[in-house]
């Protein structure tokens, strides 16, 4: 992506406000996934000197300021497991230290192995004008008006796992797989190739295909609908025996 | 737009356009160590350390380069010489046009992870391609250069 302009602004109300007044404005989260179109922009605005990279703790939930990049969800001992393992395989160290949580949520990508976990782990989002809304509802949302990504609110998981099959080490995924358990038991599939899709509170004396059976599997160059469906079944038939050990 | 960068303790005085990437701003002021692969920031060639972490410059906008401690290979010096070495010790290098991000990254792996072991090791340069030789050989260099190098010769 190409752009004439460039403005850094110093807190999240003054880049709301260039998003709302400058010319074909775009966000620059990481900027890892704009350089690989093939656009041209007036302004982008550059979100990393709003204080976004910033981890909060609270008693029931980890707050993720926008700019938090995947490698600090892989290191920060506090993330929920799944999270951490969903990081590990994305590319490389480097990749990870530039792309950020806030653009990967954004981006509503159908390959995430950042949005199934946080999926799965009832993350909620909050916008700069929209306020607070979960991941699953920005997911299905058709609104499309601009706004910024401020935070995201993870719920403290008491357990959660992620699985995936990678054809190499740091390809895509065919699909992936989260599961987390709160009060609620929590499945997310992503990659399939679409968007990833919730399944809550699933009768366990279900087959993995019983469970999965609404979830949609589509074909592209990776795979075909029908492999995936059967490696999904096989990561949840996983997923379910590890839920059975959790205490 | 006019920005300063700091390179290897140096500060370079630079005009670069507002969507400009560090790579190209770094090999504009002369460290042609560091190199351009996919330039989609997936195989690492490109990679340099930006306040002791690893990014690739193929993707990082010069202007928020702005303020950080840059490092190239060129700014290791005795410790670039150290691991060649161990990369030559060890018959790895081959083109070697993944040498300097590859001795960046050793040098941010050994900042950030103390004595690590194998598996850490090659999770940590699995971002890192080298299209000629395996990556057996790099496991041994950086063994030998810990084990030498590092740990005075135990
Ligand atoms: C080579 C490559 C390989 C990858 N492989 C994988 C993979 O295997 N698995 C995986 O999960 N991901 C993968 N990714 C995607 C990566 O993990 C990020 O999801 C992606 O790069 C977006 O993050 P970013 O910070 O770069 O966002 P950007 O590229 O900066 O932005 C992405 C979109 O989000 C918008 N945006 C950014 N931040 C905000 C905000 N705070 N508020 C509102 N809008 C915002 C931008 O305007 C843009 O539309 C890959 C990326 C690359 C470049
Ligand atoms: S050239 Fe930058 S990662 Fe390949
Ligand atoms: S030695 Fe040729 S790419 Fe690594």
């Amino acid at each position: 992506m190409n752009f004439e302009e460039i403005v850094m602004p110093a807190t999240v109300a003054e880049a709301y406000e260039a998003l709302t007044t400058a010319e074909n404005p775009v966000i620059l989260g990481g900027g890892g996934f704009l350089k690989l179109q093939n656009r041209r922009v007036h302004t982008a605005i550059d979100l990393s000197r709003c204080g976004l990279e910033e981890v909060h703790l609270t008693p029931d939930c980890i707050e993720v300021g926008a700019m938090v990049t995947l490698r600090t969800l892989e290191t920060h001992p506090e993330m929920p497991r799944a999270l951490r393992t969903a990081m590990k395989n994305i590319v490389g160290v480097a990749l990870r230290n530039l792309v950020t949580v806030g653009g990967s949520v954004s981006g509503r990508y159908g390959f995430s192995d950042v949005i199934t976990p946080l999926l799965a782990l009832d993350a909620h989002l909050d916008f700069h004008k929209k306020g607070r809304m979960s991941l699953e509802a920005f997911l299905e949302s058709q609104d499309r008006t601009p706004d910024i990504l401020v935070k995201i609110r993870i719920p403290r998981a008491a357990h959660s796992a992620f699985y995936n099959v990678q054809l190499t080490y740091t390809d895509f995924s065919m699909v992936n797989l989260a599961i987390a358990r709160n009060h609620h038991l929590r499945i997310a599939v992503g990659a399939r190739p679409g968007v990833a899709r919730l399944i809550k509170d699933p009768d366990l004396r279900l087959t993995p295909g019983e469970i999965l059976e609404k979830i949609k599997f589509a074909k592209d160059d990776k795979a075909s609908g029908d492999y995936r469906r059967t490696l999904a079944e096989t990561l949840l038939a996983d997923a379910l025996k590890e839920v059975s050990q959790w205490k | 737009m006019e920005i300063i960068l700091k390179v290897n303790q140096k500060e370079h005085h630079v005009i670069v356009d507002p969507d400009e990437m560090l790579l190209d701003t770094l090999r504009r002021l002369g460290y042609k160590s560091v190199k351009r692969g996919c330039d989609t920031s997936n195989c690492g060639i490109c990679s340099v350390s930006i306040d002791h972490k690893l990014v690739p410059s193929c993707s990082y906008l010069s202007v928020r380069a702005q303020g950080k401690e840059i490092l190239t290979v060129e700014g290791l010096e005795e410790e670039a010489r150290l691991i060649g070495e161990s990369l030559t010790a060890e018959g790895v290098e081959q083109c070697g046009y993944c040498s300097p991000s590859l001795v960046v990254a050793i040098h941010t792996m050994l900042e950030e992870l103390k004595n690590p072991d194998k598996d850490e090791i090659k999770h940590y340069l699995a971002g890192n391609m080298c299209r000629c030789s395996g990556f057996e050989g790099h496991h041994r260099a950086i063994k030998h250069h810990m084990e030498v190098n590092l740990n005075g010769g135990q």
